[in-house]
């Protein structure tokens, strides 16, 4: 019990019976899961499986057919969770015809970001100096991924939702990511990360949430779900294969 | 009580407030303090979300591509206008029963904004859709939904951004009335032009709430596009079927937004025409406020919809019922005279109007301006109908024996009448409540004739302009100045290519922008604007002030006007230019009692035209009265005629009945002989030439409009630089002090200065040497001068006075010597403090910005 206890105020979001419908199909089908404090969760499926519908359900930007969200205990009627999470979608290109250093400023004043944090978040970990003279619509797809990947970081909510936060990135940059992710981990952030490349969720992610066709097939560490499956030394793929 | 979680989970805002100490502060303290703290937090963000929305903005090329094509839209139509303005000017001169009708406002003001009208409709919509399309479609919306800042603020910002980009697209506009008014030295009306303003201001709000609804529902900016113009056409389509259709489409119509922007640009500001357009624009704000979130369902949104419909509706029906209007139109055309209003105020039945006219008929405008637009507010209960006038209708048409008739019904009485005059209805009106109205007398409104042109602006709006918003964009392009601690390796300069001159560069940046500062202000100064437009006033002064309401009355009872035909009437004033005529002969012959004989004639002939000068000529009616005064006193009242006293009289006299008989020859041309004095004398007399002198020939005419009139006459004819401070000055001190002494556009008063005329040209101090500086047009030759003396001397010989006020030969002289002193001075005492230090201040090295102050 006390380890349930413990457990339980760990929790900093529970989704219960979540539903989508689009018309006559069902996007999200019944789901239930828990995002712990402090733990990277990864939200891997097919395409068409319903992560980024998942995704932006929590982030308020699409409306639920049905289900509920908790933070603690509390389950708030009208849903808005700036307080709680930043979601970073996938392929955008916000504020093309700025200059990426008025891009990075803006942000960094709004969320009254420490000037020396500013600095070591554009020049150490995401190396932008090269790109903040670029426009933002001239950057390649990978400065286009590290500078929303600073805009994340700049932001002051405890959890981070990323979708394809690799997509673009070269081996040595998703390394270099991978290493970024983890410390925000280590700083006491949850990131919820939604990845297609089943090598680096395994690489990085504590737990996994496995979808399909809008239903959760499985949810826990890697451990968990090779016990489920029955496959010892199973990697992510074999698992999802196994599950599905 | 929330969970530890969910208050951690407070906005950012909040969470990143700055820990108030624990002390013995109260609790309301502390809460006053962290509230302080909360306002001072959301106002940063604000700004800093203003701040990034106008800089989107104007990097981007829709704002600019705006200015650049708006600049030649605005200066072809304010060139245009400037030219029939000049024309409209041009037969006013000849015929001044025409002045009242040169008005700014619908001369100047309201073509120019015609460009501000197409501007709106067709360009500013994709700019207002840009703002928030471009952030569906790029993504930035989502993240932009996930700051700390709520979609109202969100949306009103955009908002604010895009009057920011209105305003700046304003510019064409706003230097072609600056160009009207103080280069070409028209006349502009504060309050017209703010109310036309605020009539396109409100009409762009309303096309942007569209637009920003459009870009709200659609998926795409190239759909939004086509929303919000089909919104547009359809006002117009609206628009035109209620203007040949009557009953309800007329109703509905009345509705659509350009009939509203009319009302505002005709000068009336009413409540009901500037707050329905601003529920508009807030109604389709806030619809787009209530669509744009992805968030939310549908069914939600529906349902704030209809809340947002609610409460623009109930708005609206608030807004109509308490109506409040202001007619700011310098000619008060919105306006019936004000007893009139009086009186129909305190009309409190129903007036029924049944008007028989076809939609298509112009009769049916002319009504509506003078008449039924006027009515309903000066009258609490008005109904007006329009009989079935279509040709298809078994009761109706254009051919019945009733058509073109407007029947009035008031308290069970009724009147019938075709006029569409306010004049002539509202008598009738009134009559059916019993009421004798006599009108007030109000100022009659002088019209500003000005003959010039604009086509030297050409090169400001087709070449300048242009590369002014070309060059805005390039501007706006520049990469920002980046920290110091980010910026890494300085990008090197290149190298000028006058090395020599770059020290100096920062301190001639500063002293142009000084001296180009002082220029513009100095432009603002009123004085040196009233030497182009000029009108003749009744004297301000002197005996005739205690008999002009007697003999000069302004306004007339209902059935007292005249009944004296035009022709009678000029027959009259040529029998009086024929005393005088007489009299002046008498008087060259000394013949004391020829002269009071034929001076006690036209004092007959004057008192049986009395009404009709008064009528006729409400200003020049004082004037020769005031000369009359001056004639009786040195040839009637006095034992011995004053010889040399009256030919001053005699001759002003005149000069203004001569003036009196052209005009009186212009009004019978436009009516007829036999057209009644009492039926013509809408039009109002304010003339620029109320007398001239009867030149010997058609040289010294010449001549003397050549080089004097400039300074001496009400017509100047200065070209544009002497609108530009401080020349504007120097010509108006020049112009002000002529005038006085010598004026040869009001030949019917006393002229100061005519008895020096021949020794000034003569010995060369007339004109001014300096003035041909300015304009060679202004130099006499020595033969030139030669023939204008001769001609002086024989054209007024003993007709001017002998009282003496010289003309300061050096006035402007001694101007620009005060000027320069003054500047010197000021130079001095600048040096001197150390003032002019920041002209000179010798080049800093760009500033360090560190990441601190960068995210301060």
């Amino acid at each position: 019990m006390a380890v349930a206890a413990q457990a339980a105020a760990n929790v900093l979001l529970r989704v219960e019976g979540l539903r989508k419908e689009i018309g006559d199909s069902d996007i999200l089908v019944d789901i239930n899961f828990e995002l712990y404090k402090g733990e990277i969760l990864g939200l891997i499926g097919p395409n068409g499986a319903g992560k980024t519908t998942l995704m932006e359900c929590l982030a308020g930007l699409r409306p639920r057919t049905a289900g509920t969200f908790y933070i603690g205990d509390d389950a708030p009627a009208d849903w808005d969770p700036k307080g709680l999470m930043f979601y970073l979608p996938n392929n955008v290109a916000p504020y093309a015809e700025l200059y990426t250093i008025e891009v990075l400023t803006f942000f960094g004043r709004v969320y009254d970001v420490d000037p020396r944090r500013w600095e070591r978040i554009i020049l150490d970990e995401l190396s932008l100096q090269p790109v903040l003279r670029k426009r933002v619509n001239a950057l390649s797809k990978g400065n286009m991924q590290r500078l929303l990947i600073a805009l994340a970081l700049m932001s002051p909510q405890p959890l981070l939702a990323l979708d394809e936060p690799f997509d673009g990135l070269d081996l040595h940059q998703t390394r270099a990511m991978m290493s970024i992710l983890r410390n925000l981990r280590a700083q006491s952030r949850t990131l919820l990360l939604c990845i297609h490349q089943l090598v680096d969720a395994e690489r990085i992610c504590d737990r996994v949430l496995l979808l399909s066709e809008g239903r959760i097939i499985g949810v826990g560490t890697l451990d968990e779900l090779r016990a489920k499956t029955g496959l010892p030394s199973g990697s992510l793929e074999e698992i999802f294969l196994a599950l599905t | 009580m929330r969970s530890p979680e969910a208050l951690a989970l407070l906005p950012p805002s909040v969470a990143s407030a700055r820990r108030v100490s624990v002390n013995v502060d109260s609790a309301g303290n502390r809460t006053l303090r962290l509230l302080g703290l909360v306002a001072v937090r959301e106002l940063r963000l604000t700004w800093l979300l203003f701040a990034k929305e106008v800089r989107e903005l104007l990097v981007s090329r829709a704002l600019w591509s705006m200015v650049l094509i708006s600049a030649p839209l605005v200066g072809f139509s304010f060139i245009q206008a400037v030219r029939m303005y000049s024309q409209s000017s041009s037969n006013a001169f000849r015929l001044p029963q025409l002045l009242p009708n040169v008005n700014p406002l619908d001369g100047i003001i309201i073509p120019t904004f015609g460009a501000v009208y197409l501007m709106n409709t067709f360009l500013l919509p994709f700019v207002a859709i840009r703002a928030i399309g471009n952030e569906k479609q790029t993504g930035a919306l989502k993240i932009a939904l996930q700051l700390p800042i709520g979609m109202n603020r969100l949306v009103g910002l955009k908002l604010a951004a895009l009057a920011v980009g209105w305003c700046i697209a304003l510019a064409p506009t706003l230097s072609a009335l600056a160009i009207w008014a103080l280069l070409l030295g028209g006349h502009l009306s504060v309050p017209e032009l703010l109310t036309v303003l605020l009539g396109h201001a409100l009409y762009a709000f309303v096309i942007a709430g569209v637009a920003f609804l459009a870009a709200a529902i659609t998926e795409s900016s190239a759909t939004a596009a086509i929303v919000a113009l089909s919104f547009t056409l359809g006002s117009w389509i609206l628009e035109f079927a209620g203007s040949t259709g009557s009953g309800f489409l007329r109703a509905v119509a009345s509705f659509s937004l350009s009939p509203a922007l009319r009302g505002l640009e005709r000068g009336l500001l009413g409540s009901p025409t500037a707050l329905t357009l601003l529920v508009l624009g807030l109604g389709f704000v806030a619809l787009s406020v209530v669509w744009l979130p992805p968030g939310v369902s549908r069914r939600q949104k529906l349902v704030r919809s209809g809340a947002v419909f609610g409460v623009a509706a109930q708005a609206l029906l608030l807004v109509i019922q308490l109506p409040i209007f202001a007619d700011v139109s310098e000619n008060q055309r919105n306006s019936f005279n004000p007893a009139d209003m009086r009186e129909l105020r305190q009309m409190t039945k129903e007036l029924k109007v049944n008007v028989n006219l076809a939609a298509n008929d112009s009769r049916l405008a002319d009504l509506d301006r003078n008449i039924l637009s006027k009515l309903p507010r000066a009258m609490p209960h008005v109904t007006i109908t329009y009989a079935e006038t279509s040709t298809t209708s078994l009761f109706g048409g254009t051919s019945g024996a009733n058509y073109g008739l407007t029947t009035y019904t008031y308290g069970g009485k009724q009147g019938v009448t075709r006029a569409t005059t306010a004049r002539e209805v509202l008598p009738l009106i009134e009559a059916l409540d019993g009421r004798v109205v006599t009108p007030d007398p109000t100022t009659a409104y002088p019209g500003y004739p000005l003959v010039t042109s604009a086509d030297a602006a050409s090169v400001w709006f087709y070449a300048l302009l242009p590369l002014l918003a070309v060059g805005g964009w390039w501007y706006s392009q520049r990469v920002p100045r980046l920290p110091t601690a980010v910026a890494g390796v300085p990008v090197a300069r290149s190298a000028t290519r006058l090395p020599w001159l770059s020290p100096y560069l920062p301190g001639v940046r500063r002293t142009a922008l000084a001296v180009g500062g002082v220029f513009v202000a100095i432009q603002l100064i009123p004085y040196g604007r009233s030497h182009t437009n000029f009108a003749v006033a009744p004297p301000s002064a002197g005996p005739v002030l205690g008999v002009t309401d007697r003999y000069c009355p302004r306004t007339f009872a209902p059935g007292a006007e005249s009944t004296m035909s035009l022709g009678a009437f000029r027959t009259q004033v040529t029998g009086m230019l024929g005393d005088l005529d007489s009299a002046q002969q008498a008087l060259a012959a000394n013949d004391a009692l020829t002269l009071r004989a034929q001076y006690s004639q036209l004092a007959v002939a004057y008192a049986g035209v009395s009404k009709e000068l008064a009528e006729l000529y409400p200003v020049r009616c004082p004037r020769l009265l005031a000369d009359r005064l001056d004639g009786d006193a040195v040839i009637l009242v006095p034992a011995t005629v004053n010889l040399t006293a009256a030919a001053a009289p005699i001759a002003a006299l005149r000069a203004g009945l001569s003036g009196i008989s052209t005009e009186l020859s212009s009004r019978i041309q436009q009516a007829s002989p036999d057209a009644l004095v009492g039926n013509s004398a809408q039009t109002i007399d304010a003339p620029l030439v109320t007398g001239t002198p009867a030149w010997d020939g058609d040289r010294t005419s010449a001549l003397a409009a050549r080089t004097c009139a400039a300074c001496h006459s009400n017509q100047p004819g200065w070209s544009w630089y002497a609108n530009v401070a401080p020349v504007s000055w120097l010509v108006q001190h020049d112009v002000d002090a002529g005038r006085a002494v010598l004026n040869f556009s009001e030949w019917d008063r006393s002229q100061p200065a005519a008895a020096q005329l021949v020794a000034s040209v003569q010995q060369g101090r007339m004109p001014p040497a300096y003035a041909g500086v300015v304009n060679s047009d202004l130099q006499l030759s020595d033969s030139e001068r030669a023939e204008l003396v001769s001609g002086f001397q024989t054209t007024f010989g003993r007709g001017a006075r002998a009282d003496a006020a010289s003309v300061p030969a050096s006035g402007s002289a001694i101007l620009v010597a005060t000027l320069g002193t003054l500047v010197a001075a000021l130079g001095f005492a600048l040096g001197r403090s150390g003032g002019l230090r920041i002209l000179t201040a010798s080049p800093s090295r760009t500033p360090r910005i560190s990441a601190r102050r960068m995210m301060q």
